[in-house]
């Protein structure tokens, strides 16, 4: 371990001494002081301009990442080489393998302590970008009800009026001016905690904090700066459905079978049948069901979210939605609702609600009434109908973790690529010279990154028909054992979950640790190690 | 030292380098047999090229042989273990340029994993026995050549090593580095280390050394304790503190008178070696044995042609005047040579007194040597300067 250690602490003193640290930490730097301004734009709403800051520095900080760990695993292992240094080392009680093992270590420690600089900058800058939507203001009580702001350290005013309130809230902070003016400054030490009961007579003279930009805030503290799960909408048996509705045509003579083809015409009906659940006619309402909510805290207090989109066919008054949504089954546990809402369509909505909904079998269940009935008798207006496109027009979404930790997990699978990368330079430099080691490394980073669009050419086109002929046959196991081994970065990159607000899993992120670490780094420095064993390093090295 | 199974021992050993198509294209070594006993100096001898750096390094894992067998301490050069008694000092010194003396020392120390407090103590020891105490805290990148090789030998005695390997120790020394090696190599000799030791350093190599081995195109040519090697049954050689001529006289008639013989001759005996060796690699040379490192030099190629000393000096120092070492203002603005010499020596030297020190370089007057001293006391100092200092 100790000899292992003096190869890693020696290439970080190299990485260090030589500047490289330096001058990726200034690069870095600039990068992120440089690329926000160039992508952001003015009047943007504070959730996008972070949003934005964090996909576009990051993203950057990985590739930056990247190109240094193939930078600096071959460089440092073909430089001693070139140099003959190795010759001191390995005349020394040093085992290669401690030797490589050392070497990939080292990098990686140049890596993790910029990846460390790096992010904790992002994480600081971002955090200072998104403090416009935490302005607050100091009004009183009396507004802040009719108004139905969000009060500071509290729960989402706007979810209901005061009064049904009472048993779910606990206390609210309020100042209460000495000499009848208004509080300019909100003193945490001055404000004092009244029960939700006591408040209604006092709304005229106590003052109460709330944010300044209450959409900035409900959008960057739940739904960015946030990391969270999903309950997944759960689709009945779409099949049955349609055989069911095919019985029923056969029995009323409608359907003939030797006219029609019957699976063609199950097709049909089965996308009927999903159409047909999607939809919501005027004035009609519809239940649907969502799974996978076991891990959510049921109290009340706990606030979720319903994110939906919907589109409207027939007239829609200035393209807007009217609905009501209730949450929970009434039979199971206490509802929720009804929430009005008036939606613009085809865009995404969040809609919030308690989670005391969710039933404790970790289901839930969601009732939409389309309240854009006919206008009256004789009237032309039909009302428009109310359509959730595909699975992702409605999802659950619940708060699982902090930002922090999602942009922890997210990090930690950039890491892993890299360290991947890292182990592919070493082992290329155990048998290459520096600019082919260099260059096998950044054809391996490509083929990672485009694993994907790589498959999709290869299989384009018939097996033996192709300018290769017959020697296809042998090409293509060889092909497909390689890229069966070969990681797809794409599938370790959490950036959109971290920007969306969505969780990084825990198990997403040790998925990556084990596969692009424990199997693929690992595979690459096992492979070094036996290369390195026969290579004499005093032969002819140019 | 009570086992006398030897350190090294190679059987039939041979290292061809092969090409990219794998075809033969230099045989370095060829079929050494060759037995390091404990505790001997052991001296490798040769041509350039004739193998010696590549045995070292077979002996020490670097390259592998291509036939043969070959032992270091009963195992393998590929066993990492026996790898804490040796010491290896390569023929080139391979440092990383961006750490200073201590550092590297550290590095190497911590690879033995000694702990902390000896491996300090030890280096401290080892930087003042090699003389850089001093510049311990420098960048070795910034050292001279011979420094550096000081800085290669010290790390070679980091471990205390049974086994010691120097090759060509002696290169970019000076000459007391030369002479301390020499001590150096003695005393740990004495304390029972088995050395084995590459150089082309005769003199010394004889001194120093128990046997000698030398090698000529990869193949040994003689081999045998130095004594045995040189001593010619022939002659006799007497060796004493400087005699006196007279003393000399008196011992010539002795033995003329003894012996009736006239070829008597008295002298220093450290040509022996280098005699023996020149000889060997003659004979071998003359044997036609193939080799892939260096020939015997030559006569000096004819397009070298002949001039008289002086004009040959001359002609270098006016070819050196007009060069182009001036900024391209300066010499528009002073054409005269004359005064670009001014510049020059205002440049090199600073203060305007000094100028006339370097009169010396423009080209008519003829290198005086009063001038000359004067140029050697304003570099090292007036004697009378060295004396106050
Ligand atoms: N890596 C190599 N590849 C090919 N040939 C080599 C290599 N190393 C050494 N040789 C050849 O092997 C022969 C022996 O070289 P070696 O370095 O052992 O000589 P040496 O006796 O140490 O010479 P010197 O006195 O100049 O140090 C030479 O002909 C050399 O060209
Ligand atoms: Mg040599």
């Amino acid at each position: 371990m100790g000899r292992i250690w003096a190869i890693t602490w020696h290439t970080l003193r190299e990485a260090i001494r030589m500047k490289v640290v330096l001058v990726m930490a200034l690069l870095i730097v600039a990068v992120i002081v440089l690329i926000p301004q160039a992508v952001s734009r003015p009047g943007a709403p504070t959730t996008s301009i972070v949003q934005s800051f964090i996909s576009w520095t990051l993203m950057p900080l990985g590739m930056i990442l990247s190109f240094l760990a193939i930078f600096l695993s071959c460089q440092s292992i073909s430089d001693e080489m070139y140099h003959r240094q190795i010759y001191m080392l390995l005349t020394k009680p040093l085992p290669r393998w401690q030797y490589i093992l050392g070497k990939w270590l080292g990098v990686m420690l140049v890596i993790s302590l910029l990846m460390l600089i790096g992010g904790l900058i992002i994480y600081t800058v971002a955090l200072i970008l998104a403090m416009p939507a935490y302005e607050t203001r100091i009004v009183r009580l009396r507004d802040a009800l009719d108004t139905g702001q969000v009060l500071v350290d509290l729960a989402d005013l706007r979810m209901s009026g005061l009064a049904e309130e009472t048993e779910f809230n606990p206390p609210i902070r309020v100042m209460e001016p000495a000499d009848g003016q208004t509080p300019l400054k909100w003193d945490q030490s001055k404000a004092r905690a009244v029960p939700w009961k006591e408040l209604a007579p006092l709304a005229e003279r106590l003052y109460v904090r709330i944010y300044d930009r209450p959409n900035d805030y409900y959008a960057m503290e739940h739904e960015v700066l946030t990391a969270r799960a999903t309950g997944k909408l759960q689709s009945p048996d779409f099949l049955a459905m349609a055989e069911m509705r095919l019985q029923q045509l056969k029995e009323q003579g409608v359907f003939d079978s030797t006219k029609t083809d019957e699976n063609q015409a199950r097709t049909a009906l089965i996308t009927e049948a999903s159409q047909q659940w999607r939809t919501i006619g005027p004035g009609e309402q519809k239940s649907y069901t969502f799974g996978q909510l076991q891990w959510v805290n049921r109290s009340p207090t706990n606030i979720l979210q319903l994110r939906y989109k919907a589109t409207a066919f027939g007239y829609a008054a200035d393209e807007v939605i009217q609905s009501q949504w209730f949450f929970g089954d009434p039979r199971v546990v206490t509802f929720f609702g009804p929430v009005p809402r008036r939606d613009v369509k085809d865009r995404y909505h969040v809609i919030p609600f308690r989670a005391h909904a969710v039933a404790p079998d970790g289901t839930l269940m969601v009732t939409v009434q389309n309240l854009d009935a006919r206008r009256g008798e004789g009237s032309r207006h039909r009302g428009a109908v109310m359509n959730f496109e595909s699975d992702e027009g409605m999802e659950v979404l619940y708060r699982i973790g902090s930002f922090g930790w999602n942009m922890f997990r997210t990090l930690l699978l950039v890491w892993c690529r890299v360290a991947f990368l890292a182990a592919a330079g070493v082992f290329a430099a155990t048998f290459l010279s520096f600019p082919v080691a260099c260059l096998f490394t950044f054809m391996t980073y490509i083929l990672a990154i485009a694993k994907n669009f790589v498959t999709e050419a290869l299989e384009f086109g018939g097996l033996g028909k192709g300018v290769l002929g017959p020697l296809e046959y042998l090409l293509k196991p060889m092909f497909d054992g390689l890229f069966y081994i070969w990681p797809d970065f794409s599938t370790y990159d959490a950036l959109p979950q971290l920007v969306d607000g969505r969780v990084v899993t825990t198990v997403w992120s040790l998925t990556g640790v084990v596969q692009l670490v424990g199997l693929g780094a690992l595979m690459f420095l096992l492979l070094g190690c036996v290369i390195f064993r026969q290579r004499q390093v005093a032969e002819l090295s140019v | 030292m009570a086992d006398k199974r030897p350190i090294v021992k190679t059987i039939g050993l041979s290292k061809v380098f092969k090409d990219f198509w794998r075809r033969d294209k230099v045989v370095a070594v060829r079929d050494l047999d060759l037995e390091i006993q404990p505790g001997e100096v052991f001296g490798l001898l040769g041509p350039n090229g004739s193998g010696k750096s590549t045995t070292i390094k077979i002996i020490l894992g670097l390259l592998y042989p291509t036939r043969g067998r070959i032992s270091i301490f009963g195992q393998p050069p590929t066993d990492v273990s026996i790898k804490k008694r040796i010491g290896y000092l390569p023929e080139e010194s391979y440092l990383y340029r961006f750490l200073n003396a201590r550092e590297t020392l550290q590095l190497y120390g911590r690879l033995f994993q000694q702990a902390g407090e000896m491996r300090a103590s030890r280096i401290d020891k080892l930087l003042e026995m090699v003389g850089l105490q001093h510049q311990a805290r420098r960048r070795i990148g910034e050292y001279s050549k011979g420094m550096a090789r000081r800085i290669g030998l010290a790390q070679a005695l980091i471990n205390d090593p049974d086994f010691l390997i120097l090759d060509e120790p002696t290169t970019g020394l000076d000459p007391i580095g030369t002479r301390q090696i020499k001590e150096l190599i003695r005393e740990l000799g004495r304390r029972g280390k088995t050395i084995l030791l590459s150089s082309h350093l005769l003199t010394d190599v004889q001194d120093v050394c128990d046997r000698v081995c030398i090698l000529y195109g990869g193949q040994v040519r003689a081999h045998g304790p130095v004594e045995q090697l040189l001593s010619q049954e022939d002659f006799t050689q007497i060796t004493a503190p400087r005699l006196a001529p007279r003393t000399v006289e008196e011992i010539r008639q002795v033995i003329q008178r003894q012996q009736g013989s006239e070829a008597v001759t008295i002298s220093h005996p450290t040509e022996r070696l280098e005699d023996y060796f020149i000889r060997i690699v003659q004979q071998a040379q003359a044997a036609s044995v193939v080799t892939s490192g260096a020939q015997m030099g030559g006569a000096l190629p004819d397009f070298l042609s002949e001039q008289e000393g002086d004009a040959l000096i001359e002609s270098l120092v006016s070819a050196a005047v007009p060069a182009p070492v001036l900024s391209e203002e300066s010499v528009t603005t002073m054409p005269e040579p004359a005064v670009s010499t001014e510049i020059i020596s205002e440049l090199v030297s600073g203060p305007a007194t000094d100028r006339q020190s370097f009169t010396v370089i423009p080209p008519p007057p003829p290198v005086k040597e009063q001038v000359d001293q004067t140029v050697l006391d304003d570099l090292l100092g007036s004697p009378e300067d060295q004396h106050r200092g």
